[in-house]
């Protein structure tokens, strides 16, 4: 199908940008990578009167260090993140998950921003930064503010952001030492939408107990879950297979109602946050206690 | 985009035997291809599914077995 009637605006800067948003309101699109938009609006479920495309917007494109933690532009292509040695560095996690978005073809296109704002409950993205603390930098014509992850995220394929809002940036704060992260999903074949996917990230006491957890779920309800049930398991305990497995099992009882659809029903849902889960906190468990975030050959499975 | 269909990178290694039962009603003794070889194969699959694991009562009578539906087989064979 072809997309409803459209008009087109393609500015060079933010400026431009912010001020095309404030003038069409909730009447226009920013476009980003277009991998969700477009598809969403040749098949008309989206019709959007004005689209903003900020491609030619130079300035959001790029990952730089902010302190220890990273600052990534809104308009990053995810194939540049996927490949960042500073991404590897400063956020393995964030690292470790590009590879199961899509393929490479649409992270090429895909850029950082897109993907966060756009919100799909089945997205990497919005699990990762969840997972990870990340603060989301949104300007307008008027100002701009910053919202914590856990406020962004407002249900499916809803954020904070308002009409006129573009989101420019997102903020990554440094883990703590003796922290570690793992991303796991599963889907039915890779670049599929996951069934259900998770992403960890533990921190250590010197003593070598469990000071903090963050584990957030994806496409287990109308945004990412972070499964703060799952994290009180965790609190305080000595890191051990068994532990995992409490804290998997807990986050299937108690974080998540998933649904059910064509591709899993309710219970199978609940079954793999269960098992991946369990298998993600092992994971970064096992890489807290090596150190350094050091991600080393991910066995699979 | 909610409808898979295997694609070539989803067939597994096949590995072929031929077998010879010439058809009596005719002299060349040749019979017809194509659907026949398509209508086993989904049923064969779940056979062997069955056979993988092990003494669960599991009986398999439908395709496709997504791994939900699997789980739910197994979930309900328990």
């Amino acid at each position: 199908m072809k997309p409803a009637r459209f008009d087109y605006f393609a500015p060079g800067t933010v400026d431009e940008a912010l001020a095309l948003l404030a003038e069409h309101g909730d009447q226009a699109k920013p476009l980003a990578g277009g991998q969700s938009l477009i598809p969403a609006m040749n098949f008309r479920l989206a019709r959007p009167q004005v689209l903003v495309d900020l491609n030619q917007v130079a300035a959001l494109s790029y990952i730089r260090a902010n302190g220890s933690g990273l600052a990534i532009g809104a308009m990053t292509r995810q194939r540049a993140v996927e490949r960042s040695d500073l991404v590897a560095r400063a956020a393995p996690l964030l690292a470790e998950a590009m590879p199961s978005i899509a393929h490479p073809q649409i992270r090429n296109r895909g850029t950082v921003g897109g993907s966060l704002a756009h919100a799909d409950p089945s997205a990497e993205l919005p699990a990762v930064a969840l997972a990870l603390e990340t603060r989301f930098r949104a300007k307008s014509a008027t100002g701009e503010r910053w919202i914590p992850a856990g406020e962004f995220f407002k249900g499916m394929l809803e954020t904070a952001l308002e009409p006129g809002e573009l989101l420019v940036e997102i903020a990554i704060p440094p883990l703590p030492a003796r922290s570690g992260t793992a991303f796991l999903e599963m889907a039915r074949r890779h670049g599929d939408y996951a069934l259900v996917g998770v992403a960890a990230v533990v921190t250590l006491e010197a003593n070598g107990r469990c000071q903090a957890a963050r584990v957030a779920l994806l496409s287990v309800g109308d945004g990412p879950v972070l499964a703060s049930e799952a994290a009180t398991v965790l609190a305080g305990q000595a890191p051990s297979a068994e532990l995992a497995r409490a804290a998997g099992e807990r986050a299937a009882s108690r974080d998540v109602d998933p649904p059910s659809d064509i591709h899993a029903s309710a219970a199978y849902r609940r079954r793999l946050v269960a098992v991946l889960t369990r298998r993600a906190l092992e994971r970064a468990f096992e890489r807290a206690e090596k150190g350094s975030g050091e991600q080393g050959a991910v066995p699979s499975g | 985009m909610d409808y898979l269909l295997p694609t070539a990178t989803d067939v597994p290694r096949v590995e072929t035997a031929h077998r010879e039962t010439p058809s009596p009603l005719n002299p060349m003794g040749a019979k017809g291809v194509g659907e026949a070889g398509a209508i086993p194969t989904g049923a064969l699959f779940a056979q062997a599914v069955e056979d993988a694991l092990g003494r669960t009562g599991l009986e398999i009578c439908e395709i496709p077995l997504s791994p939900s539906r699997l789980f739910e087989l197994i979930e309900e064979a328990r």
